[in-house]
């Protein structure tokens, strides 16, 4: 580690992980790079809660979590140690640039993600910045780890440099037992001083001929997976698991060109590598992945120098856009000539990578000014509320379809701010919102207030269509997965301020009058259950069941009339013709009529 | 009339003059200019030089001409001066659009002021005095509905009148009757000046407005309906009469309508007009001066439980009438009898109950062009007696609203002559559902078909592409509807096509491209839609498309740039960067992005 200012610098060295799989002479690719659960790991679930405990991604054909077993096993070893811990406590608070160079640069990243897991966890409410740089480093995790870290936001934390002609940071695509350890565990042992003087380590320089069957065998794995990409079907999947994260920098003696989503990385990584295979470019496998040194020399060099286009290029581009010139500077930096095979789809996705860079927070401020214009929808629908509240409820109104013209009305409001939620998350799993724009207080506010107002609109959807007997409960098979995701936003909005003010706040603000809106979102749906279990108890005829209706009943009323007397409910609630009041009508007579019925029984 | 006025600003050059109906104008110009100039003029105004009058006064400051109860137009152009810093503040109860470049209306009473403005009139003081029956006085002023004129006459009417004259005036007024022939002359002398003035048409279309229920709205497109058919206008014509009735403050327009009902294919089911209670008893005490039978108007002013006894007095004899307006709560058989109405042209049946048993003196009603069934309940009402449409052989025109409508029997004898079907807050599920009647055979002539507000409509009967006469086809609100018919594209004669805030709906049947005379479309709020047919461009004819919080569109089809007539596209922001490209290649078209407005009206049923 060292210090720079304010910004701290931790290096990771792959060499450890190398020696300890240098030893057992036979290790074959499928062990030591094999993809590893960390749901299934104690110590993986310990350090990376958040990615241990993501739910399967329909994106990712329901895989779980994984990353590679070498990678994973020198970090938690490096975890268990004191002076990294000590080193995690020094560096708390600061901004933090973790680095390495191959198998390091995937300890480095294993590092950087347990960091980013553990301080968005604890109560500090800005975290730190955290920046990880890989060079040449091999994949690291599988499709549903891209996925969990797009979800929480961490794709910018991540930079992977990669050179042209470097084979280990494609070297994963292939399948896993076609891997020659031993050419990568060489290269790494390579850089290493020492090492010709190590004992029982392999031979050192890999020959010409295997260096050509490597790299045709990356070759064609990859460009199996770049064309497997465009195929949308994720059962077509094969091969390997391993699918890259984080913005990729593809550098070539020329300069550079980023792309920052992983569709993009993929095929840029086909493409410069086939570009050189096909210019016939043979520099050692050993060079091309210890030349980052030099790489990084030159990069300011290369920014320094005025560029121009070759002149075929220019003719090319000529009626095109300054944009469609800088897409062909980029491709040159990138080392991929216009007249390679593999230009055209590497300007396809340059373009793709490009168009998509609008900055979350430009996105955000844009999304602030949306919400805004839709929040009068929210503002009617109160208003509908309202003209409820003293007669049924806006609840049964709207299930019952009361006054059609403004049952219209509330339904197109109800339909707008839905869509609009719905366009947030959807921006939000792209990742084209601030990494915590679910903690800002004026989101996770704006959605709750949604949520409370709404949620029993759908509800009463739900119910007026009859889908609880089609599909299932509310709860369980209706419930949209935005109100899901907003109940767990405002869960941990609490639990961050719960460690600040206590339970005081609890007692404190105990309400003396009833809330505008109910606040249990789901309450609607229980009082639903409620009715159907009523129903099904008046029809029961064998004691037994009928008895554990009762409980489940009892067991409702007694949380809504909590609900009711500390007022977390609206008034709308207790207007004299809604389904509660009138539930609790029903409830009375079904209790009074079992216990004449037990009565007689003696 | 009372102003406050920042005198300040007008350094005390405020002139006041009333100017009223049989004024003398060269009297009045001639003295506010005297005012303005502080000179004498010597002579006739007209000898006054012009530059004079285009400079106005030198070095004098702005200048402030407050014109009350002004009368017409032309007398506003003479009196209104244009000197720079002159300003015309004017007082009428007529609106002068073209002329007054803000107008401010002015609210009616409310409770209290009408009350001390009732009570001066009444009692000479402005509070009620301690010998009068407060209660009663505060009930008869609630009855003139805080109009300051009524207001006026009524209480002076009332001057000194014992408590068992305030007595029946209450009930007279609430009645819609007049409390006196003072009262009644007063009023209309007062009011007459309005009324007289308007043209025979106008007149007449100012008197149907009293066939409609008080205090609820009347609905744009029955009035102008009726007014269509029974006074022989066409469609720009009857509007051209809606907006002087507004104009001169005779009806309101409500929703907003003032701006958007003028458009050439807005839809006037969505807005409606009011009339104040005090002008509508005007309209039914002026058309109500002939004997019973004689009348042009047969009304039923107020809401009764039966028909007025009177009607059945002169049952005997045929009524005349050529609108015949009926308000009740539940009919059963038996409470009709027959009535003969061989001129009835229009027929209104408002009524509050859930089952609603139709006269049978329907049938009789040989010259029958418009029904108009409103049903004002909570919920929607069945009706009884069906047997008595089948001989409505004239029947241009049909409004139903909260209703439900009957199955469609095969065998239903044609109304050939309908053109019009306006079913708003109906139940049709009863009536759609496995309905394989011909419905071109049943309506041959249909040419207009409006389904507003119908939740449980879910998709429309197919044999509805059969009736090729169509022209318009309104399907509006109705939150259940998820496509339309697969063929659509045959009625070769649409040329409206509008299907707005259906947030069901989400996709248009592909035929629509082929309703070559389409002229206008408007798909605004379906939110839920997701593209347009690929094929749209074949729609060469279309002029304009409504496409407003189409959320979920975000594309357009490729072929949209070849509608070669469109002219005028409504939508959002984010919908008008989809119409960039087609702005380039279509040269008339204009592409307006619409603001969302909110308001509060639709909370009120």
């Amino acid at each position: 580690g060292g210090g720079d200012g304010g910004t701290v610098y931790v290096a990771f060295s792959g060499l450890q992980a190398a020696l300890s799989v240098a030893r057992p002479a036979v290790a074959s690719g499928a062990d030591v790079f094999a993809p590893v659960g960390l749901g299934g790991d104690a110590a993986g679930a310990r350090a990376f809660p958040q990615l241990a405990a993501a739910e399967p991604d329909a994106a990712a054909a329901g895989e779980r979590v994984a990353v590679q077993a070498l990678a994973l096993r020198c970090f938690l070893k490096l975890c268990g140690s004191p002076e990294f811990q000590m080193l995690l406590n020094q560096i708390r608070g600061k901004a933090v640039v973790f680095t390495g160079h191959s198998l390091g640069g995937a300890i480095a990243a294993l590092a950087a993600l347990h960091y980013l897991c553990i301080s968005s966890l604890s109560s500090s409410c800005s975290p730190s910045p955290v920046l990880c740089v890989t060079f040449g480093s091999p994949l690291l995790g599988n499709e549903a780890l891209s996925r969990a870290i797009l979800r929480e936001r961490w794709g910018g934390n991540f930079c992977n440099v990669v050179s042209q002609h470097d084979v280990v940071p494609r070297l994963l695509f292939c399948p896993l037992d076609a891997v020659p350890v031993h050419v990568i565990i060489g290269m790494q042992l390579q850089q290493w001083p020492g090492h010709t003087h190590h004992t029982g380590v392999m031979t050192t320089r890999v020959v010409d001929a295997e260096q050509e069957g490597l790299r045709q065998l990356i070759q064609a794995h990859v460009r199996t997976v770049a064309m497997e990409q465009k195929l949308v079907d994720p059962e077509s999947r094969g091969g390997s698991p391993y699918r890259p994260f984080g913005a990729y920098v593809l550098c070539s003696p020329e300069g550079a060109a980023c792309v920052d989503n992983s569709t993009a990385a993929v095929q840029m990584l086909y493409a410069t590598f086939a570009a050189c295979y096909t210019r016939g470019d043979t520099t050692s496998l050993e060079a091309a992945h210890s030349c980052y040194g030099d790489l990084v020399l030159k990069m300011p060099q290369n920014l320094l120098l005025k560029r121009h286009l070759h002149a075929m290029d220019v003719l090319a581009s000529m009626s095109n856009s300054n944009y469609d010139a800088g897409i062909s500077l980029a491709m040159e930096a990138s080392g991929i000539g216009s007249e390679a095979t593999e230009a055209t789809t590497a300007r396809y996705w340059l373009k793709a990578s490009k168009r998509a860079g609008r900055s979350p927070s430009l996105n955000c401020a844009g999304l602030s000014t949306r919400l805004g214009r839709i929040t009068p929808c929210r503002a009617q629908i109160e208003w509908y509320k309202a003209s409820f509240d003293a007669d049924m409820g806006y609840y049964d109104a709207f299930k019952q379809q009361r006054s059609p013209k403004k049952f219209g009305k509330a339904n197109i409001y109800r339909l707008k701010l839905g869509q609009f939620w719905d366009g947030v998350l959807t921006m939000l799993d792209n990742s084209q919102l601030p990494h915590d724009f679910h903690r800002r207080a004026k989101w996770v506010n704006a959605a709750r207030f949604y949520q409370l107002l709404v949620e029993p609109l759908d509800i009463a959807d739900y119910h007026r269509n009859n889908l609880h007997k089609t599909r299932g409960g509310y709860i369980t098979h209706g419930r949209d997965r935005r109100y899901e995701l907003f109940d767990k936003w405002w869960k941990e909005k609490g639990a961050f301020s719960g460690t600040s003010t206590g339970d005081t706040s609890v007692t404190a603000t105990a309400r003396s009058k009833y809330a505008g809106l109910t606040q249990d979102p789901c309450f609607w749906a229980r009082v639903e259950e409620a009715w159907d279990q009523t129903e099904s108890a008046q029809a029961e005829h064998d004691v037994a069941m009928l008895a554990m209706k009762l409980g489940r009943l009892r067991e409702f009323e007694r949380y809504a009339r909590e609900l009711v007397e500390s007022k977390e409910v609206s008034i709308d609630v207790l207007a004299p013709q809604s389904s509660y009041t009138r539930w609790v009508e029903e409830w009375k007579k079904l209790l009074l009529r079992d216990e004449a019925r037990t009565a007689s029984l003696f | 009339n009372t102003f406050v006025l920042n005198q300040g600003y007008f350094n005390n050059r405020v002139f006041f003059e009333t100017v009223s109906q049989s004024a003398n104008l060269e009297t009045i110009k001639m003295k506010l200019w005297e005012q303005i100039s502080s000179n004498i003029v010597l002579g006739a105004y007209n000898q006054i030089p012009e530059w004079q009058l285009k400079l106005g006064p030198r070095d004098r400051g702005p200048v402030l001409v407050i014109l009350d109860d002004v009368w017409s137009l032309s007398q506003l152009e003479e009196l209104v001066f244009k000197f720079p810093g002159c300003k015309t503040l004017v007082v009428s109860r007529l609106k002068f659009p073209t002329l007054v470049s803000r107008t401010y209306e002015m609210k009616l009473l409310g409770e209290e002021e009408a009350l001390s403005v009732f009570c001066s009139a009444a009692f000479g003081q402005e509070s009620v005095p301690q010998t009068a029956d407060k209660k009663l006085v505060k009930q008869v002023a609630a009855e003139c509905r805080g109009l300051p004129l009524a207001l006026k006459v009524i209480g002076a009417s009332l001057r000194d009148q014992p408590p068992m004259i305030w007595l029946s005036a209450k009930n007279r007024l609430s009645r819609g009757e007049s409390i006196s022939d003072s009262h009644e002359t007063k009023l209309l002398e007062r009011m007459a000046a309005s009324v007289e003035c308007l043209s025979g048409k106008v007149r007449e279309c100012f008197l149907d407005l009293g066939c409609f229920p008080e205090d609820k709205k009347i609905p744009l497109d029955v009035l102008i309906n009726i007014w269509m058919e029974i006074h022989d206008l066409d469609k720009p014509d009857a509007f051209a009469i809606l907006m002087e009735l507004s104009n001169k403050n005779l009806l309101t327009l409500v929703n907003d309508a003032q701006n958007k009902a003028g458009d050439l294919y807005s839809n006037y089911h969505d807005y409606s007009v009011t009339q104040h209670d005090v002008l509508r008893d005007l309209a039914l005490h002026m058309s109500g001066r002939d004997s019973l039978n004689k009348r042009r108007r047969l009304v039923m002013p107020r809401r009764e439980e039966s028909l007025p006894r009177d009607w059945q007095r002169n049952k005997d004899l045929p009524f005349e009438a050529q609108i015949v307006s009926i308000h009740t709560g539940e009919m059963k058989e038996s409470d009709w009898f027959q009535m003969s109405f061989p001129k009835a042209e229009v027929l209104i049946l408002n009524f509050a109950s859930s089952v609603y048993y139709l006269p049978s003196f329907i049938a009789t009603m040989q010259n029958l062009k418009a029904l108009v069934l409103i049903n004002y309940g909570t919920t929607s009402a069945t009706l009884d007696n069906l047997s008595a449409f089948t001989t409505l052989s004239d029947l241009r025109s049909l409004w139903l609203e909260k209703i439900t409508l009957p199955p469609l029997p095969k065998s239903t004898i044609p109304l050939k002559n309908l053109r019009k079907i306006s079913l708003v807050l109906c139940e049709l599920n009863n009536s759609l559902r496995g309905s394989t009647m011909d419905l071109s055979m049943t309506f041959p002539r249909l040419s207009n078909l409006t389904i507003d507000h119908c939740v449980d409509l879910k998709e429309l009967p197919p044999s509805v592409c059969e009736i090729s006469s169509l022209e318009s086809i309104s399907l509006s609100n109705c939150h259940d509807l998820t496509e339309l018919p697969y063929e659509l594209g045959k009625l070769h004669c649409l040329s409206i096509l509008r299907v707005y805030a259906c947030p069901a709906l989400w996709k248009l049947p592909p035929s629509v491209c082929s309703l070559k005379r389409l002229k206008y479309l408007d798909i605004s709020q379906c939110i839920n839609l997701t593209d347009l047919p690929e094929e749209l461009g074949h729609l060469t004819n279309l002029e304009k498309i409504d496409m407003r919080e189409c959320s979920r569109l975000r594309s357009l089809p490729r072929s949209s740039s070849s509608l070669k007539s469109l002219g005028h596209v409504v939508c959002d922001e984010e919908t008008a960067m989809l119409w960039r490209e087609a702005e380039q290649v279509i040269p008339d078209l204009r592409v307006q992005v619409a603001e969302e407005c909110y308001n509060l009206d639709w909370l009120v049923d």
